[in-house]
């Protein structure tokens, strides 16, 4: 009788574990570009190391990414420059999403799906409430995230020296995609 | 029994609530990205140049760096004159190109002795933090001047090795902080000719150079080449220089305040005739401007 106890026990931290892991779906290889498409100058990044969580039971999410992971421009004195001057990314190292899809999503159902992902997104270490609209794939095992947005520089308090004022958008547009695979213990 | 384990069923769905064995998501991705990975130490300096010595920096790879440098008259020479900015003492015109991020290429040409100059540069060492952590930058320069300007020693044979002056530098470089580096350059000059009797062939000298970052765009720079053998160069002088960096994140400015015209090592460093103590100094400029031959991948989808 006692070891029938410790084995529903021990079954059932287990099964909260699976159970837990099942809803868990986690990228750390997702994909971001940007454009900033001014009058004199285009400038073009990418990185494919955002990392992502998302929780299919309250289907919340956290997307972040490690700004010096960007990798483009136009020179290495842009990239070192945009590290340095714009982003500060030794201050504020991370840009991060964090928030909850607000349509409800039946997980267990393959399909495509237009969600809007409602939060704070934080870049240079200010913070904005924004709804973004993605395309949600779900797949076997899989969930797959697309999204255009844009990103005003001055909602994240970023400067635009007027001596630079025709070579940088003030909107900068940006895109992601990212496939999440279940969390594995 | 049945219902001490409903209790336990009930009691175990609480706690499963509860961050013990759940965590948030915030840990969840903290786990996934690895904070260990290796993070070169970037812009250590701004410039290939300090102000007239050689940094650690080389153009990135397929990056080509076009640089004008001048350098006015004396400062002391008065009002008339306007401070020295109505001579031209010194120009140089110089190419750099990356062949790779570690490997750099360079030519130049400078009005004070109809100079040319070739160079190599390669970074040995880049400084790091991550798993594997490098304290410092080491990179070696190397170059060959031509000096041909007309020769006015009619008794001495004006051959072409004897125009010819090399120079070796080893470039050690810290960034200590966002806003601090420092360099240290031991370095050695050969010149197959001296101007002066009892001037030694060899030149063996140290510069140390630092860049404090005043502001975003703006760094102030300093720099000082101590020669060794300096007693026997016929009262030339050591180099020093001070100067601002403004950058743009395409070009880099530099003005400075030097008691030397010289543009390339073997100029600055043997033939540096201007006392600090005099108040010899001049102003000068460097500008450089980036172009970038790389093929952008695009992988941007624009509709």
């Amino acid at each position: 009788m006692k070891y029938k106890k410790l084995t529903l026990v021990v079954g059932l931290i287990i099964l909260w574990y699976t159970t837990y892991s099942q809803d868990i779906f986690t990228t750390k290889t997702g994909t971001i570009n940007f454009v900033s498409d001014a009058p004199l100058e285009v400038i073009k990044a990418s990185s494919n190391k955002m990392a992502g969580v998302i929780k299919t039971s309250d289907k919340s999410f956290l997307f972040s990414m490690d700004i010096k992971t960007f990798q483009g421009f136009n020179s290495t004195l842009q990239r070192t420059h945009f590290n340095e001057n714009y982003m500060e990314s030794g201050k504020y190292p991370k840009a991060t999403f964090e928030g909850k899809i607000i349509e409800d999503i039946n997980f267990n159902e393959n399909g495509s799906y237009t969600v809007r992902a409602k939060g704070k997104i934080t870049i240079h270490g200010v913070s904005q409430q924004r709804i973004i609209k993605s395309k949600l794939i779900i797949g076997n095992k899989t969930l797959k995230i697309s999204s255009d947005f844009t990103v005003l520089l001055k909602d994240h308090k970023i400067q635009i020296p007027t001596v630079v004022y025709q070579k940088l958008a003030e909107e900068i547009k940006v895109n992601i995609s990212a496939e999440l695979s279940p969390q594995t213990k | 029994m049945k219902n001490k384990v409903i209790l336990f069923l009930i009691l175990s769905q609480f706690f499963a609530s509860i961050p013990l064995f759940s965590q948030n998501l915030e840990d969840i991705l903290n786990e996934l990205t690895d904070s260990n990975e290796i993070q070169l130490t970037e812009a250590t300096f701004k410039a290939v140049k300090i102000i007239n010595g050689q940094s650690i920096e080389t153009p990135g790879k397929n990056e080509m760096v076009f640089s004008i440098s001048h350098r006015f008259g004396m400062i002391n020479s008065g009002i008339y004159d306007f401070f020295g900015l109505d001579e031209t003492a010194n120009i140089r015109f110089a190419f750099d190109y990356g062949l790779s991020d570690k490997l750099a290429i360079g030519i130049g040409r400078s009005k004070y002795e109809k100079a040319y100059d070739t160079y190599i540069k390669y970074k040995i060492i880049a400084q790091q933090t991550g798993i594997k952590n490098r304290p410092f930058t080491l990179s070696v320069f190397a170059s060959t001047n031509i000096n041909t300007f007309n020769y006015t020693y009619p008794d001495i044979k004006n051959t072409y090795t004897r125009k010819l002056v090399y120079t070796a530098e080893l470039l050690i470089a810290r960034k200590f902080s966002d806003n601090f580096s420092v360099q240290i350059t031991p370095g050695i000059i050969h010149r197959n000719i001296v101007k002066l009797p009892g001037e030694p062939n060899d030149m063996y000298y140290t510069g140390i150079g630092a860049r404090f970052k005043l502001t975003a765009r703006l760094s102030l720079n300093a720099e000082y080449f101590y020669r060794y053998n300096h007693q026997f160069s016929n009262n030339m002088q050591d180099m020093a220089a001070i100067g601002i960096d403004i950058e743009t994140g395409g070009h880099v400015f530099q003005i400075m305040v030097t008691n030397s015209a010289g543009l390339t090592e073997q100029a600055f460093i043997t033939q540096t005739p201007n006392k600090l103590t005099d108040g010899d100094l001049m102003l000068g400029f460097n500008i450089s401007r980036i172009f970038a031959f790389n093929k952008q991948e695009s992988n941007y989808n624009q509709e």
